[in-house]
């Protein structure tokens, strides 16, 4: 039996379960999309209907953004990827959820295909390229056998990021404007994010009102700089974001930096450790001074 | 509008923290200590206050450049705060660099309340290294109006 297809058949079964036992009370999971290589969420309440949940290389949901949009007090039982199960350890320090009310499926990831790359064989995101969490953080369950992963390529720059570091400072300015030039400013990338929570985002406030609707190239630019920040010692770097943008636009140009600096800066890489606070909340007394007169 | 042949002055947005920097410019002018009249002062309870959007902001509406100034790394009178801002500011700092807004148009500064000689050579470095970049163009929101309207507008 093929690997994915051996976890999509251990997955059905624990799911089968843990439901059957009362252990946990919904299991969001992926299922079968209505188009050939998608899939779609699914929420499995009954036992029988485990067998909707699939697993393969196009599971590229993080469905951890489902879990603030579910404010009962029930168990839940969540399928998680390695760069999921980081959003949701930095959801539950920051007390966004209750770890008491999940059940983690850990799942061992290979990587997921880029549906939007052509030409063949499809390769994986770029974001999967250099993943080092194949294995989520934290789980209850982990299905997959981390023995079976192929090496990837964990501290080297993507190929786009490294080209556009090479860049002058006037360049990058001039490549970035045009990159989200085509920012319809539909805010499909925060909504993906499953640590964009705030109820109210400052885009949307009006008292103040921060930055004007519309497309102008300088209030682009704002709601993407003040996103990234916001998501500074944070992101977990699931590329959710990315693949969310209708334009195809390449959010981890800034997203990737930030989470490099704090890397370097704060030797932090978020969403790994339950116990440390995330860079930003927390400081010590020998940081970095020299940004300072 | 500026005048052709004019010297450009900048105009710089100084975030003070209430209990050190503020003071600190309170003291330079008491002292007689003599600096550039480009910047307009804007208040904050503590350096930690200061959003990046403020920042930002600032200079979508016409500031030249920014200033963020706030009590010695320990001296917080809130006791933290400062600590916090510092790891904001330089993950901000970072990414400013790397869009390619200007190195120099945000700056940052720690002056505390006794240093009112510091505070006025603070704003005179970082209204000298504005005026070396020049006008903000980057972040600036501008509006194209019709000709005729602009013409309206100078008569």
């Amino acid at each position: 039996m093929e690997l994915e297809n051996q976890i999509e058949h251990e997955l059905r079964e624990r799911a089968q379960q843990l439901l059957a036992e009362n252990v946990v009370d919904l299991i969001i999971g992926y299922g079968r999309g209505t188009l050939p290589n998608r899939v779609t969420p699914v929420f499995i309440r009954k036992p029988q209907d485990a067998n909707m949940l699939v697993w393969n290389n196009h599971c590229q949901l993080n469905l951890v953004s489902y879990l603030q949009r579910m404010q009962s007090s029930s168990k839940i039982g969540i399928v998680v990827k390695g760069c999921d199960a980081r959003s949701l350890v930095g959801l539950i320090k920051e007390k966004q959820i209750s770890r008491d009310r999940l059940h983690i499926i850990g799942i061992v990831c290979d990587g997921i295909l880029d549906t939007r790359a052509t030409g063949e064989p499809p390769i994986p995101y770029a974001s999967c390229q250099h993943c080092e969490v194949n294995v989520p953080p934290l789980y209850d369950i982990l299905i997959g056998s981390p023995d079976e992963i192929k090496p990837k390529k964990p501290s080297e720059l993507d190929a786009e990021l490294a080209a556009f570091e090479a860049l002058s400072p006037a360049e990058r300015w001039k490549a970035l404007e045009q990159e989200f030039s085509r920012c319809i400013r539909c805010y499909a990338c925060r909504n993906a994010c499953p640590l964009c929570y705030c109820e109210e985002c400052f885009v949307d406030q009006t008292q103040p009102k921060w930055i004007s609707e519309g497309t102008h190239p300088s209030d682009i630019m704002i709601y993407h700089l003040v996103r990234a920040l916001h998501s500074a010692g944070r992101c977990g770097e699931c590329g959710a974001c990315e693949r969310a943008c209708p334009m195809g636009i390449k959010l981890r140009l800034l997203t990737q930096k930030v989470s490099r600096d704090v890397a370097e800066l704060f030797q932090d890489k978020p969403g790994i450790d339950l116990e440390r606070p995330p860079a930003l909340h927390t400081f010590s007394t020998d940081d970095d001074n020299s940004t300072f007169l | 509008m500026m005048q052709p042949g004019a010297e450009f002055e900048p105009r710089l947005i100084a975030f003070l923290c209430n209990w050190c920097s503020y003071a600190g410019a309170d003291l330079a002018g008491i002292s007689r200590f003599q600096y550039p009249p480009n910047i307009r002062v804007i208040r904050v309870p503590c350096s930690g206050r200061v959003d990046p959007l403020f920042i930002l902001k600032s200079l979508q509406h016409g500031a030249d450049g920014v200033l963020v100034s706030g009590c010695h790394p320990g001296d917080c009178h809130y006791l933290t705060g400062n600590y916090y801002a510092r790891r904001k500011f330089i993950v901000l700092k970072r990414l400013l660099d790397y869009v390619g807004l200007e190195e120099n148009r945000v700056q940052f500064s720690w002056v505390s309340a006794a240093e009112g000689e510091k505070f006025s050579r603070v704003v005179a470095d970082a209204v000298e290294k504005i005026k070396a970049l020049g006008p903000a163009k980057r972040l600036v929101k501008t509006f194209s109006l019709p000709p005729e309207l602009i013409q309206a507008a100078h008569m």
